[in-house]
C-alpha cells in the first residue's frame, strides 16, 4: 500500500463511535439562505456555524455565528464530523454534528457560447438584475427608440428561476420611456405558479418574443457595436436587430466547494456534481451520508419556493436524524468481524452511504450504516456480517418451496405483495434490504440445497437507495448463471429482474417464465 | 383517540406528511374517502424503460408501507368528515366512515358476487390492485337502500356489509388539507373532440393502460401505430380559466412517450407543445434523447376530427402558418391540473383562494389563513409527485412550529 494513499483513507475516515455526539451543525453557504437555516434551526435548538467563502461579502448584520474561510478537510460521520477550515488568520479544527450544503448556485455565462466579446453593452443576467437594482440606468438615445435583446433558453437549457429572474427584469423596464425588449428563445420556462400570466402580460404589452426550434440568431460585433442576424422563425424572413443592450441567461449548476464532501461519500461519482442522486429515494434534503444534507443547487434546485421549502425540510432531518438511537445491538446493520479482517479496505471505499471508517481498524458506523450489505458480499475475506431484520427471516413454512425470489424491501417485496397468493404457492419470498446483499456463493447454495429456479429482483437502475446496490446484485446473477452453465446446468434457471414497488407484473412474468422452463425438466 | 393532526386526503401528500409528522413524534389520522389510499398516483404506470425514468409514482409504495407501520398513524379509509368545528385552539371533527368491505385474506376470488351484484361498478377491482373493493357511491347501502345479495352468496364469507356509516368523533389541534387536484376535464374542449372521436384518450387514461398491461386489453383493440400528445390542455389557456402552466405535463408526456418507445419501438411518437419545460436535472440530455426518436411539433391544434375511417385526424397551422392536418392512430390529451374543492365543512375565517382557484397559503407555502389549518400538495397548486413531497416535508415542519407554539401557549 503507497503512502499517498494510505494517508487519504485515513485521513477521510477518522471518527470515534464512542465520544460523544455533537449536535452543531456546520452550514455552508454564503448568501441569505444560510443564515436562514441558522435561524430556523435555532429555533428548534440546534447551533450552526455558517461558514462564508473567502471570496464572498460578509453581511453587515448577520443573524447566526458566521466564519469566513475554505473547507481543508472533512471526515467523520452524523454526530461526529471533524472539519479542518483555513480562515485568514488560522487553519482550525472543529467538531459537527450535521453538514448542510447550502451554498449559492455557480453560474456560468453563456456569453462565450455565442462567441461574442464580454463588452460595456453585455450582461450576465443576474449580473443585469443587479445592476437595475443598485439603480443603473439604461444609455439614453434622443433620437431613435432603444433596444434591448434577451436571449433565454439558447445555447443549453435554462431553468424556470431565469425566466422569473428575466420577467421581473422586464417589469422594472417597464416604466423605461421609447425602450423595446426582444426575447430570443427556444422554451419558455413558465413553470411557477403565476409566471406564465406574467408573461403574457409583458407579451400583450408589446414585448417580442422570438421562438427558434432551430438556427439560432448569430450575432456578430464589430466597433460600433452588435447586429443581431436570424430568420424570423414565423414569417421564415431573415431579419437583423442592432440592440443597444444584449442580456444572456446562466447555466446554473452546484458550486465546485461541494468536492470535500463528495469525497466522504463513496458513491459520489455517480451522482457528482451534485450532492443528492436524482432519485425519489431520497426525499427532501437527505443524501446516500447521514447527517449530510442538500440545499437548492447542490441537489439540483434553483427556483425560490422550492428554496424555501429545502431551508424548513433541513430542520426536519436534522430533528429526524437526533431521534434516532444506534442501534448497538447490531440487529440490521453491518459489523466487522476483526479476527477476519486483512485491512484491505474494499468495503470503505465501495460502502455507497460512506458509513465505514477507519481508525485502527475498519469500523462501520452504526447510524450511517442503511444494511445494504454491498459491504458484506465485496469483503474478499467474508469478514463482514449482517443480520436480516426482523421481519424477513424465513419461515419453516415456506423453506421447502422449490422457486426462491430474492427481492429488496423497497421494491420487490412491495410488488410481491401484489401478487395473488396463487401464483406464489411454490415461491419462497427471502427479503433483503437491498439487492447488494446478494451474492452469486448464495445463489448456488439455493441451487444446492434443492431449489429449481431462484429469481433476484431488485430495482431498477437510477432507482436504488444504495446507488449501485442492484447494478452489482445484476451482475453476481450474471457470474453465478455463468458457473451454472460451465457445471452442466441450464443457466436461465436464474434470473434477475428489475422491478419497482407498483410493477409486480414483472415479477409475475418472471415467476411464470422460470416455472414454464422448469417444468421442461 | 386524540390524534394531534387531521389530514384530509389519502394521496401521495397526506402519506407523505403523515410518515414525516410520526417521524417528528407528532400523530394523525388519514381520511380517505375512496375505500383504499393512494389518490391519482395509485393510477399511474411505472416509467421505468431499461432505466427509472424518476416519475416518482413508486413512492406511493414506499410511503404506503411506511405508513401503515407507524404506530401514530390512524388510517381512515371510506371516510369524509361530516362537520369541523372550533373547539377553543382545537378542532372537533365528525368523520364518517362506511364499513362495508371484502376482506381480501378471505377473497379467493371466485367472482360469485360479481355476477349477482345489482349496480355495475358497486364491485370492482381498481386499476392498480388485484383485490375487489366495494365503491363508496355506488353500493345500494351506501345510498340507504337495504342490499345483501353479495354478502349472502360469498361462500367464503369475506364480504362485510354495513348499512349504516360508522361516526367517528374526534379532537384535534391541527388540520392538514391535502385534497389534491382534479385534472382538466377535456370534454369542455369541443374541439378537440373528446370523447365522441375514437382514438382520443387523456394522459391518465393512458397512464392507467400502462399500468395495468398493454393495449390490446384496454378498449382499443389492437396496438395502435401512431400516437400524438397534446400538450398544454386545459393549460396555459386563460379562456379555459387555467392562467398558469401545469408543470407536470412535459414530463409525464415525455416520460409516457419513452415508456412507450421501449415497449413497442415501431409506434410513430409525436408531441404537439408551445414550450417544453425543465424538469429533471442535465435536461439537455433528456431533451436530445427524447427528440432522436420522438417528433417535436411546436404548435397548439385548432382541432382533432375523426376521419373516414374513424381514425383522429389532428389539424394544426405549421410554423410557416399554413393549415396542416396528421393522421394518428391515438390522440393523448396531456391534461392539466386544475383546483379542486376540498368540501371542508364549517367556515373558517381566513382561508382563500388564491388568482388560480387554489388553497391560498401565505409566504411560508402551507399556512391556510386560519390558526392550526395548513395546506399541503397539490391543492396549494400544481405540483409533481416529488413536489407534492417537498411539500409535505415543509408542512410537517410548520405543524410542528404550530404545535410548539400552541403547547408553549403563544
Amino acid at each position: 500500500m503507497s503512502g499517498r494513499v494510505t494517508q487519504s483513507v485515513f485521513l477521510k475516515g477518522v471518527h470515534r463511535i464512542q465520544e460523544e455526539a455533537s449536535s452543531k451543525v456546520l452550514i455552508l453557504g454564503g448568501d441569505e439562505y444560510g443564515i436562514r437555516i441558522a435561524e430556523v434551526l435555532k429555533n428548534n435548538a440546534f447551533d450552526s456555524t455558517v461558514l462564508f467563502e473567502p471570496n464572498e461579502k460578509y453581511p453587515a448584520n448577520p443573524k447566526a455565528e458566521i466564519v469566513q474561510g475554505l473547507i481543508l478537510n472533512i471526515s467523520g460521520f452524523m454526530g461526529n464530523f471533524s472539519v479542518q477550515i483555513e480562515t485568514s488568520s488560522n487553519v482550525t479544527h472543529s467538531k459537527f454534528g450535521y453538514i448542510v450544503a447550502a451554498q449559492p448556485p455557480h453560474r456560468k455565462s453563456k456569453i462565450n457560447a455565442f462567441a461574442i466579446n464580454d463588452s460595456k453593452s453585455i450582461y450576465n443576467l443576474s449580473e443585469f438584475k443587479d445592476y437595475l437594482k443598485s439603480g443603473g440606468r439604461l444609455p439614453e438615445r434622443k433620437d431613435r427608440w432603444r433596444h434591448i435583446a434577451f436571449f433565454f433558453d439558447l445555447k443549453g437549457s435554462s431553468e424556470v428561476s431565469q425566466f422569473e429572474t428575466l420577467v421581473s427584469v422586464l417589469d422594472r423596464l417597464e416604466t423605461e420611456d421609447r425602450l423595446q425588449p426582444y426575447v430570443f428563445t427556444r422554451n419558455l420556462k413558465v413553470a411557477s405558479p403565476g409566471l406564465d400570466a406574467r408573461f403574457r402580460y409583458h407579451r400583450q404589452r408589446g414585448v417580442v418574443f422570438f421562438k427558434f426550434d432551430n438556427g439560432d440568431p448569430v450575432i456578430n460585433q464589430d466597433e460600433n457595436g452588435s447586429v443581431i442576424t436570424f430568420v424570423e422563425p414565423l414569417l421564415g424572413e431573415q431579419m437583423e436587430l442592432t440592440p443597444d443592450i444584449m442580456v444572456f441567461d446562466e447555466i446554473l449548476g452546484p458550486t465546485d466547494s461541494l468536492k470535500p464532501i463528495l469525497n466522504l461519500i463513496p458513491s459520489s461519482p455517480a451522482f457528482a456534481p451534485y450532492l443528492q442522486p436524482e432519485s425519489s429515494r431520497f426525499q427532501g434534503v437527505e443524501t446516500p451520508k447521514a447527517g449530510i444534507y442538500a440545499v437548492g443547487p447542490s441537489r439540483g434546485v434553483f427556483d425560490i419556493e422550492s428554496l424555501n421549502a429545502d431551508v424548513q425540510a433541513v430542520t426536519v432531518a436534522i430533528l429526524k436524524a437526533s431521534m434516532e438511537k444506534p442501534d448497538l445491538s447490531g440487529k440490521g446493520v453491518a459489523s466487522v468481524d476483526h479476527g477476519k479482517c486483512t485491512f484491505c479496505l474494499t468495503c470503505l471505499r465501495l460502502c455507497p452511504h460512506g458509513a465505514i471508517g477507519f481508525i485502527s481498524r475498519p469500523e462501520i458506523d452504526p447510524l450511517s450504516c442503511r444494511a445494504c450489505g454491498v459491504c458484506v458480499v465485496e469483503c474478499p475475506m467474508g469478514a463482514i456480517e449482517i443480520r436480516p431484520l426482523g421481519d424477513f427471516t424465513h419461515s419453516t413454512e415456506t423453506v421447502s418451496r422449490p422457486i426462491k425470489l430474492i427481492v429488496c424491501a423497497k421494491s420487490g417485496l412491495q410488488a410481491a405483495a401484489k401478487i395473488k397468493a396463487g401464483i406464489l404457492s411454490d415461491v419462497e419470498i427471502i427479503a433483503l434490504q437491498c439487492a447488494g446483499n446478494v451474492s452469486a456463493a448464495s445463489l448456488l447454495e439455493y441451487f444446492r440445497d434443492g431449489a429449481r429456479g431462484v429469481i433476484v429482483a431488485g430495482c431498477f437502475k437510477g432507482n436504488c437507495a444504495s446507488i449501485y446496490g442492484s447494478t452489482l446484485a445484476e451482475r453476481r446473477v450474471g457470474y453465478a448463471a455463468e458457473i451454472l452453465n460451465q457445471a452442466g446446468f441450464d443457466p436461465e434457471r436464474l434470473e434477475f429482474t428489475s422491478v419497482a414497488g407498483n410493477t409486480p407484473e414483472t415479477v409475475v412474468e418472471a415467476i411464470m417464465k422460470l416455472k414454464s422452463r422448469i417444468h421442461h425438466y | 383517540m386524540k390524534k394531534e393532526t387531521l389530514i384530509i386526503g389519502g394521496g401521495i401528500t397526506g402519506l407523505s406528511l403523515a410518515w414525516e409528522l410520526s417521524c417528528l413524534g407528532i400523530s394523525s389520522t388519514i381520511v380517505e374517502k375512496a375505500p383504499f389510499m393512494g389518490g391519482h398516483v395509485s393510477n399511474f404506470a411505472c416509467k421505468a424503460t431499461q432505466t427509472c425514468q424518476k416519475c416518482g409514482a413508486c413512492q406511493l409504495e414506499d410511503y404506503l408501507s411506511k405508513v401503515h407501520k407507524a404506530e401514530n398513524v390512524d388510517l381512515m379509509v371510506s371516510s369524509t368528515v361530516d362537520s369541523l368545528t372550533q373547539n377553543g385552539r382545537d378542532f372537533k371533527a365528525m368523520i364518517l366512515q362506511r364499513k362495508s368491505m371484502i376482506v381480501s385474506d378471505k377473497c379467493d376470488d371466485c367472482g360469485l358476487c360479481l355476477k349477482v351484484c345489482p349496480v355495475e361498478g358497486a364491485l370492482f377491482y381498481p386499476a392498480f390492485d388485484s383485490r375487489l373493493y366495494i365503491s363508496n357511491e355506488k353500493c345500494l347501502n351506501s345510498i340507504g337502500v337495504h342490499c345483501e345479495i353479495c354478502a349472502q352468496i360469498c361462500p367464503q364469507g369475506a364480504v362485510e356489509l354495513q348499512e349504516k356509516s360508522r361516526e367517528v368523533e374526534t379532537e384535534v389541534a391541527s388540520i392538514a388539507i391535502c385534497t389534491g387536484f382534479s385534472p382538466y376535464d377535456p370534454t369542455q374542449k369541443l374541439k378537440f373532440g373528446y370523447p365522441r372521436v375514437p382514438g382520443v384518450i387523456t394522459s391518465l387514461e393512458l397512464d392507467s393502460i400502462l399500468r395495468t398491461g398493454n393495449f390490446q386489453s384496454a378498449a382499443f383493440g389492437e396496438t395502435p401505430k401512431s400516437i400524438a400528445f397534446i400538450q398544454c390542455v386545459g393549460s396555459r389557456d386563460p379562456r379555459s380559466g387555467t392562467n398558469y402552466c401545469s408543470q407536470i405535463c412535459c414530463g409525464v408526456s415525455i416520460r409516457l412517450a419513452r415508456l412507450i418507445k421501449n415497449r413497442y419501438p415501431d409506434i410513430n411518437l409525436t408531441i404537439f407543445y408551445m414550450d417544453i419545460q425543465t424538469f429533471e436535472r442535465e435536461f439537455d440530455r433528456t431533451l436530445d434523447r427524447a427528440q432522436s426518436d420522438i417528433n417535436f411539433i411546436r404548435a397548439m391544434p385548432s382541432e382533432i376530427h375523426s376521419d373516414e375511417d374513424g381514425f383522429p385526424r389532428v389539424v394544426y397551422h405549421g410554423g410557416d402558418e399554413t393549415r396542416q392536418m396528421a393522421l394518428f392512430d391515438m390522440v393523448v390529451l396531456s391534461v392539466g391540473i386544475v383546483p379542486r374543492d376540498p368540501d371542508l365543512p364549517g367556515s373558517f375565517p381566513g382561508l382563500w383562494k388564491n388568482r388560480d382557484g387554489f388553497i391560498g397559503s401565505d409566504d411560508n407555502g402551507v399556512d391556510a389563513g386560519h390558526p392550526g389549518i395548513f395546506v399541503a400538495g397539490a391543492a396549494q397548486g400544481p405540483k409533481s409527485i416529488s413536489a407534492c413531497v417537498s411539500h409535505a416535508i415543509l408542512a410537517a415542519s410548520q405543524i410542528k412550529r404550530y404545535l410548539d407554539r400552541t403547547m408553549r401557549g403563544e
